[in-house]
């Protein structure tokens, strides 16, 4: 048989432990191992030093190469080194600055090439009507007053990006290369001003060197050979650029139409400008800004300004984020050119108006959000339109000149922007899907563990609100659930009432608990050998087993090179064993997810416990090598075999979420559920706490919608769920998934709300072309603030029940609210200081750690107590004091 | 309802893709991934950059059908070419010797020097101590997820050579870790 084959060397070995060779080989190779136990110990080392370098190598960040030279003999800078972020602001800045001062001053002269790619990179997934040329032109101004020598280095950086521009430029002009920043901004001022005599008087005020001021006009030419009506120029003052208050917001500039010319204060304007429904388009290079404005950032440059100055204001990147910019106006132009005065005035009235949130076509303007969770109809789309254009900037943001922020291999997140205020009268229901997912507060405790700010758009407030356990006063109803509305003084804008809907499952009684068919699935791959993971596996099932009862069985099936199982299914009569099984569990060798999981599941099948809980609980690092099956092969035998009634709940255990989308699918596929483990309390609470939560659903799509009544309230804005907003007419429809509620889970949601009659700070315009009904607030109207349904199926039903609950307001203090209330206040405040949030005034960690602190409880298992420390670690990272 | 966008070009095959989307995907995808690689060959940031800028050009004089069934070896070997095209200009680093790509050229190189040992405890670190081409093609493999032919076709080497290498450049790694 292995005549014609090749011999089976170490090479092959390798190719196989890397799973280079195709199935037949594989086979052959599998069974030369079996007989050959060195060979086996060969592959398994390859398999675990493969690992290794895999996890270390995927950490590498350009960033951290790009600080030291040369690179090939620098050591590897993988922790993160705060002074980096200086370097980042920097090069931000500098990027973004030139990025469009570049595009408006080389206008046409850039290659057709590189517009094809600029506006590849511009375009969001939906082809919109809106003229990228209305979408933000941004002005930034980047002014620190009290940081003279960061200004002094930024404009340095600046001339090194303007060569390397006009390098790229000359290509094609051969141009003078030493044209100078100075020169450029003048020329663009000349530009801009012979255009349109009435930006003279800003255009000409000095924009270099120090608080550096760049000016994007953008295409002026195309501009005026299309509309003949003048350049937009947004002008932003940036007089608070680096304060606190200020922070960010004011930088997506104003879209200018035709002749208006508008200047914006960031401290005045911008967080009206934020919470316009146009907001989408501004929301990226606020993220840019974010990064440069962050106090944090500022702090470190105070007290570590690196001693060299790096290449990170090289434009390269920005090159590219120049030709993308710069091609998708012409691809634009093409496109859309019988919409552009259309466009324009809609976008600019709606940009205009910064501090009205409404859209003067009185049409309410879709949250960004939708886009990504919904089918957006396509009338909407033009909005999606100006999410676009700065899409160019997200990207930009996030590419090579990385900012500070870590993403370990890979990490994608989507980026949700925060729910804005919504008019009660345009949009008088709230409605979203019941989220019990916890994974975002480990994430951001590793970020914050590892000395970093999470970046803004893995923080999903929501899910750091409901990773506490709370004991609100609850009603006990027929239903598996209880409901508690509590409100209070908003505390951070005490003009604005803050509501908490919250529903809290049952918790099994111990003795009523089903009887529980265990299977766990342990990945014992080499990449398991770390601290954080096969140990904290072994600690949280351990701790789970001493739980369980007599009548409860326990079976472990481990993966790697090859599948084994360990312990058949056991009594839990038996405990002693099953701690010793789970005692010698030993990490070596290579992944097999595919087998394993196999095995688990015709375990937990055989053994199978009618009305019971029948589950398989896997645990990996989520480094599958799936060998011969491919992921989706995974993922649909995994859907085939939750239809026998086992269901999969996956642990992802290490550094990371690399993987996460995968286990992800997997426990979504298997009719389970998903949390990331980072530490042993994580790994215990997730086994054991919430065992009966995590295993044993109670209900599942469970919707909530809020209506507000207009007599009461005015705006009203959800704090998080942004991932979980649904379309009002999905509450009502039962073939509308939604989350589900496991025994003793707690969901809690915050509204903030402006009452009818005070003025609220982002106040929303009337309507203009429509009748506002007339308006009368009935007086006389219910004394009720709002009304919350909820809708649940029962876990095997498939028609939904409906809960109201109304509400009146009582009108309490904040210090007055129970300690529940506002510990979870408390963190949803961490959570939107986190995301860099525009709606939370001047509120900082220092008043997370005051109304947290006041709140502890009793505190079971310390979680309080953890996340007060990890907001002081926060306040420090931000240079809170 | 979760719309999570994995590191996989699945992402880039979905209906709502436009003509320019790919080409975005692919920036936002690859843009690190590349650098980092560059960065590698060139030895120098700066020319990393270009080179990656110079591949995202160039992709964007490619019709998607092209190229999007392997676009990552596109984009790889393309960046490839522009880095070395970009070293052989710029002899302001230390270069790393031009790859060597024949299997049989392979040399172990002594052990880094002793002050280095603690950070070798990584064994990331130990890379460096290999000879180029094994580095270039453990890191295609390891940091990017290549497949032996991919990173072939990358490298211009054949699949048999990619397996060599990476072989031998990780039982050089097995060693030294042991002995750290």
């Amino acid at each position: 048989m292995t005549a014609t084959l090749p011999p089976i060397d170490d090479e092959r070995l390798t190719a196989f432990a890397l799973n280079e060779v195709d199935a037949a080989e594989g086979a052959r190779i599998e069974a030369h191992l079996t007989n050959d136990p060195s060979a086996r110990k060969t592959v398994d080392d390859i398999r675990a030093t493969a690992g290794l370098l895999a996890d270390e190598l995927k950490q590498e960040r350009f960033a951290d190469l790009a600080r030291a030279k040369p690179v090939a003999t620098m050591p590897r800078v993988v922790a993160a080194q705060p002074s980096r972020k200086w370097t980042w602001v920097a090069s931000a800045a500098a990027l973004v600055t030139i990025g469009l001062l570049g595009a408006t001053y080389f206008g046409n002269s850039w290659s057709p090439l590189a517009k094809r790619a600029e506006m590849a990179s511009c375009m969001e997934a939906t082809p919109s009507n809106v003229s990228r040329r209305d979408a933000l032109k941004p002005e930034f101004k980047y002014s620190e007053k009290e940081k003279l020598q960061q200004s002094k280095e930024i404009s340095e950086d600046f001339r090194i990006t303007q060569a390397d521009l006009e390098k790229a430029r000359s290509q094609k002009t051969k141009e003078n290369p030493s044209t100078t920043f100075d020169q450029i901004t003048s020329s663009v001022n000349k530009k801009t001003q012979a255009d349109n005599p009435i930006f003279s008087g800003y255009a000409t005020s000095k924009t270099v060197p120090s608080p550096v001021t760049v000016a994007p006009v953008n295409d002026t030419t195309s501009l005026n050979a299309n509309t003949a009506s003048g350049v937009k120029i947004p002008l932003v003052e940036s007089s608070t650029f680096g304060s606190r208050s200020g922070r960010g917001a004011g930088f997506p500039a104003i879209i200018l139409d035709g002749k208006d010319v508008e200047r914006v204060t960031s401290r005045e304007k911008a967080p009206p400008t934020m919470s316009t429904p146009a907001k989408p388009a501004l929301d990226v290079p606020q993220g840019v800004l974010d990064r440069v404005n962050l106090d944090d950032h500022f702090e470190i440059v105070k007290t570590e300004r690196p001693d060299t100055k790096s290449a990170y204001g090289n434009p390269d990147a920005t090159k590219i984020f120049h030709a993308v910019a710069e091609s998708s106006k012409r691809e634009d132009k093409k496109k859309l050119e019988p919409n552009i005065f259309d466009d324009l005035n809609r976008v600019s009235s709606k940009i205009k108006d910064a501090d009205q949130a409404v859209s003067k076509n009185g049409k309410k303007v879709e949250p960004t959000h939708d886009i990504d969770q919904r089918t957006t109809p396509s009338a909407k789309k033009p909005d999606s339109g100006d999410i676009a254009v700065i899409t160019i900037h997200g990207n930009y943001s996030k590419t090579p000149p990385q900012p500070p922020i870590v993403q370990s291999g890979g990490e994608a997140y989507p980026v949700l922007p925060e729910n804005e205020f919504e008019s009660v009268r345009n949009a008088p229901l709230s409605t979203f899907s019941a989220d019990v997912d916890t994974a975002a507060y480990s994430n951001v405790r590793r970020f914050l563990g590892q000395g970093q700010l999470p970046p803004p758009e893995a923080v999903r407030v929501e899910e750091l609100i409901n990773y506490f356990k709370y004991n609100y006063t609850m009603e006990k109803t027929a239903d598996p659930f209880s409901t508690s509305v509590e409100s209070a003084a908003c505390p951070w804008n005490t003009a604005h009432r803050l509501v908490r809907v919250a529903v809290k499952s049952h918790d099994l009684v111990e003795n009523k608990r089903p009887q529980s068919n265990f299977v766990f699935l342990i990945d014992v791959s080499g990449s398991m050998d770390a601290p954080n993971r096969l140990p904290l596996v072994k600690d949280g099932m351990k701790s789970l087993v001493r739980r369980l009862g007599e009548t409860d069985r326990v079976a472990i099936v481990t993966y790697a090179g090859e599948s084994g199982v360990p312990l058949q299914s056991t009594n839990c009569s038996d405990k002693e064993r099953i701690l010793n099984v789970i005692d010698s569990l030993q990490a070596s060798g290579s992944t097999n997810g595919g087998a394993g999981i196999q095995t688990a599941y015709s375990v937990a099948k055989n053994n199978f416990i009618k009305g019971g809980l029948n589950r398989v609980i896997l645990a990996t690092d989520g480094d599958f090598n799936v060998g011969v099956t491919s992921p989706e092969a995974l993922v649909k035998m995994i859907e085939n075999e939750s239809q026998s009634g086992v269901f999969l709940t996956a642990l992802g255990y290490g550094m990371g979420n690399y993987k996460d989308a995968m286990l992800q699918k997997l426990a979504d596929k298997g009719h389970g559920n998903y949390a990331y483990i980072d530490n042993a309390e994580e790994s215990r609470k997730a086994l054991v706490e919430q065992m009966n939560s995590t295993l044993v659903a109670v209900a599942k799509d469970v919707k909530f919608q809020v209506e507000f009544n207009p007599a009461r309230a005015s705006e009203y804005r959800l704090i998080g769920y942004e991932k979980r907003a649904m379309p009002a007419q999905d509450f009502n429809n039962d073939s509308k998934d939604a989350g589900v509620l496991g025994a003793g889970h707690t969901v809690t949601a915050f509204y903030e709300i402006v009452m009818t009659g005070t003025r609220g700070t982002p106040g929303i315009d009337g309507l203009k072309y429509q009748a506002h009904p007339a308006e009368p607030v009935n007086t006389d109207a219910s004394p009720e603030l709002l009304t919350v349904k909820i809708r649940y199926k029962s876990p095997e039903g498939n028609v939904s029940k409906r809960l109201e609950i109304p509400f009146t307001d009582k009108g309490e203090g904040f210090e007055r609210a129970s300690s529940e209330f506002k510990f979870a206040a408390s963190v949803a405040l961490f959570g939107q200081v986190l995301r860099r949030s525009q709606l939370i005034g001047n509120a900082g960690m220092k008043h997370v750690i005051d109304w947290a602190d006041d709140c502890r409880g009793p505190d079971e298992g310390g979680y309080r107590r953890e996340f007060i420390q990890l907001a002081r670690k926060a306040a420090e990272l931000r240079g809170e004091r | 309802m979760m719309t999570l966008k994995g590191p996989t070009m699945s992402g880039m095959t979905g209906e709502a893709e436009t003509e320019s989307d790919w080409i975005r995907e692919a920036v936002r995808l690859y843009q690190e991934p590349l650098a980092l690689y560059a960065a590698r060959l060139t030895g120098c940031p700066e020319s990393a950059r270009d080179a990656v800028q110079e591949t995202f050009v160039r992709l964007c004089q490619q019709k998607r059908e092209d190229v999007i069934t392997y676009l990552r070896e596109w984009l790889f070997s393309v960046c490839r070419s522009r880095a070395l095209d970009a070293r052989r200009k710029e002899h302001h680093m230390i270069a790393l010797a031009e790859p060597d790509m024949r299997a049989g050229n392979i040399t172990l190189e002594p052990p880094v020097a002793a002050e280095r040992r603690e950070a070798n405890a990584r064994i990331a670190a130990q890379l460096d101590g290999l000879p180029t081409n094994q580095q270039e093609v453990i890191r295609l493999k390891f940091q990017n997820d290549l497949s032996y032919k991919e990173i072939a076709s990358v490298t211009g080497l054949s699949v048999s050579n990619v397996g060599f290498l990476i072989h031998t450049g990780l039982k050089t790694l097995r060693e030294k870790m042991r002995d750290a």
